[in-house]
């Protein structure tokens, strides 16, 4: 790790002009790895709030910058959006004095499958996780069809550890539905896991409503219980609903993995990020 | 030190004592943080914020009762104090209530800050955003003079609808640094949406 003491980290989030708790992982994530002393400087971006991705520049003494979007999934932001603003055309990239390191967003890591295990066991508290139906629930759109693929492979990755009954994706905007998670699950004990990074509207209100939890209350997340209510009873089944992924302050870890993951595949190559035309 | 260190040394030395909506000042071997609406109450009737994430949180409610997504908003509550315990600690403390603040202000005085105006950054614009880029010039000045400002947003601006600059407007007059936009946030991107939305259906209008 003392390869990074002279190099920057930033962490690239999303943010919310519309939810006061967005950016809340994104700084949870960062004092994580800060308070570890590995990099010289730790900072966060967002493209909904400040600093912005256009400030991030100016944040920074270090010469050597690497960039993790603390992203979900690979698409429209991390592929075209982020290095858009970045002005990033290739994986390692000199501009403005400064070498900037595009690594993969936290999402697609195979490390991942822990994390989301271990939300699983702690939130379904003394359930028999054989019993019960584990469900892995995204946005979904059809717009790209890379933002489901992270869900996929993490599914099929717990499916291979055998450690529930079944393993399940849903998504809110497209098939198959999580409003459907009852006629899906074949155990009487599901789990849900919302794979985000921020406890925002889709996981405090839009899903909980899909579910059949709760009505529309408009809301701010931290000013609502929908995680401390577990277990739900609905449907003839008992419901656990988990918080997001994201809100795992150990997904700081992920992020140190996508930068090593970054330096083994990445590092001193040409590699071009593609962008759309 | 650093170079935002140095700057904020340099700053207290030429008379400098606040930013936006906060005082700060040199008190023994550490430094004082809070409201300048707070600069004549005693440090006893105050609530000490004991790390950075309880000052981060003072930011997010505004004193209207709304979440402030605009950190140049002129609506942070008054009432605490912080005590940062090097400049370095200071410069950081000053950067989660303003973000970028100290980093801007030392690329302005470096002059290594770039700047975009509002056209060009529409004119990047992709996906839901894309078609920001219609706006007209006078729907753009409109918007910009309405939100651009306190309460909203207190910042200087170093562009306009279509020019960009690398200097503020104006010198900054102790004690008060200055909040820099360096380019138009997406908050204002956003806000273009609607107007192009009026725009278009009014020429629709216009034409039947």
């Amino acid at each position: 790790m003392e390869h990074y003491k002279n190099k920057g980290l930033l962490i690239v989030g999303h943010g919310s002009t519309e939810n006061p708790d967005s950016s809340k992982p994104y700084l949870d994530h960062a004092h994580y790895i800060k308070e570890q002393g590995i990099f010289k400087e730790v900072h966060c971006c967002f493209w909904k709030e400040e600093p912005s991705l256009r400030e991030a520049d100016y944040l920074f003494e270090s010469d050597e910058i690497y960039v993790v979007p603390d992203f979900i999934s690979e698409g429209y932001f991390t592929q075209e959006v982020i290095p858009r603003e970045l002005e990033l055309h290739n994986r390692t990239e000199e501009r403005h004095g400064k070498t900037y390191h595009y690594c993969d967003p936290v999402g697609i890591h195979p490390s991942m499958t822990d994390r989301l295990l271990e939300r699983a066991d702690k939130d379904s508290k003394d359930e028999a996780l054989e019993n019960c139906t584990l469900i892995v629930v995204g946005h979904g759109t059809g717009l790209n069809k890379n933002s489901i693929k992270s869900i996929q492979d993490q599914v099929e990755l717990i499916k291979k550890t055998g450690k529930f009954h079944t393993v399940l994706e849903a998504y809110m905007e497209q098939a198959p539905f999580i409003k459907d998670w009852s006629e899906m699950s074949p155990t009487q004990t599901v789990i849900v896991v919302p794979f985000f990074i921020a406890d925002g509207l889709h996981s405090y209100q839009d899903i909980p409503v899909m579910l059949g939890m709760q009505k529309d209350e408009g809301l701010a997340a931290s000013q609502k219980s929908v995680f401390r209510n577990n277990p739900y009873y609905l449907q003839s089944k008992t419901l656990y609903f988990c918080s997001s992924i994201g809100t795992d302050p150990q997904l700081g870890e992920v992020i140190l993995e996508q930068v090593r993951h970054f330096d083994a595949n990445y590092l001193n190559k040409s590699v071009s990020l593609a962008l759309p035309v | 030190m650093s170079i935002y260190t140095d700057y904020l040394t340099q700053s207290m030395q030429n008379g400098f004592s606040q930013i936006g909506q906060v005082s700060f000042k040199n008190h023994h071997d550490h430094y004082i943080i809070h409201h300048q609406s707070d600069n004549e109450s005693a440090i006893s009737e105050l609530d000490l914020l004991s790390n950075e994430e309880e000052l981060q949180a003072i930011t997010v409610w505004g004193t209207d009762g709304e979440y402030r997504f605009l950190k140049g908003s002129t609506t942070l509550k008054s009432g605490w104090y912080y005590i940062a315990n090097d400049l370095e600690n200071l410069v950081s403390a000053l950067q989660v209530i303003y973000p970028a603040c100290i980093s801007l202000l030392v690329a302005h005085d470096n002059k290594t800050i770039r700047s975009q105006s509002l056209f060009a950054k529409l004119s990047r614009q992709t996906g839901m955003y894309g078609r920001t880029k219609n706006i007209s010039q006078d729907g753009a000045t409109k918007l910009i003079a309405e939100a651009c400002k306190a309460p909203s947003c207190d910042k200087v601006c170093l562009w306009t609808y279509d020019s960009e600059h690398t200097q503020m407007p104006n010198t900054p007059i102790a004690p008060q640094l200055p909040l820099i936009c360096q380019e138009p946030c997406n908050h204002l991107v956003a806000s273009c949406r609607p107007i192009v939305k009026q725009e278009w259906e009014a020429s629709q209008a216009a034409q039947a």
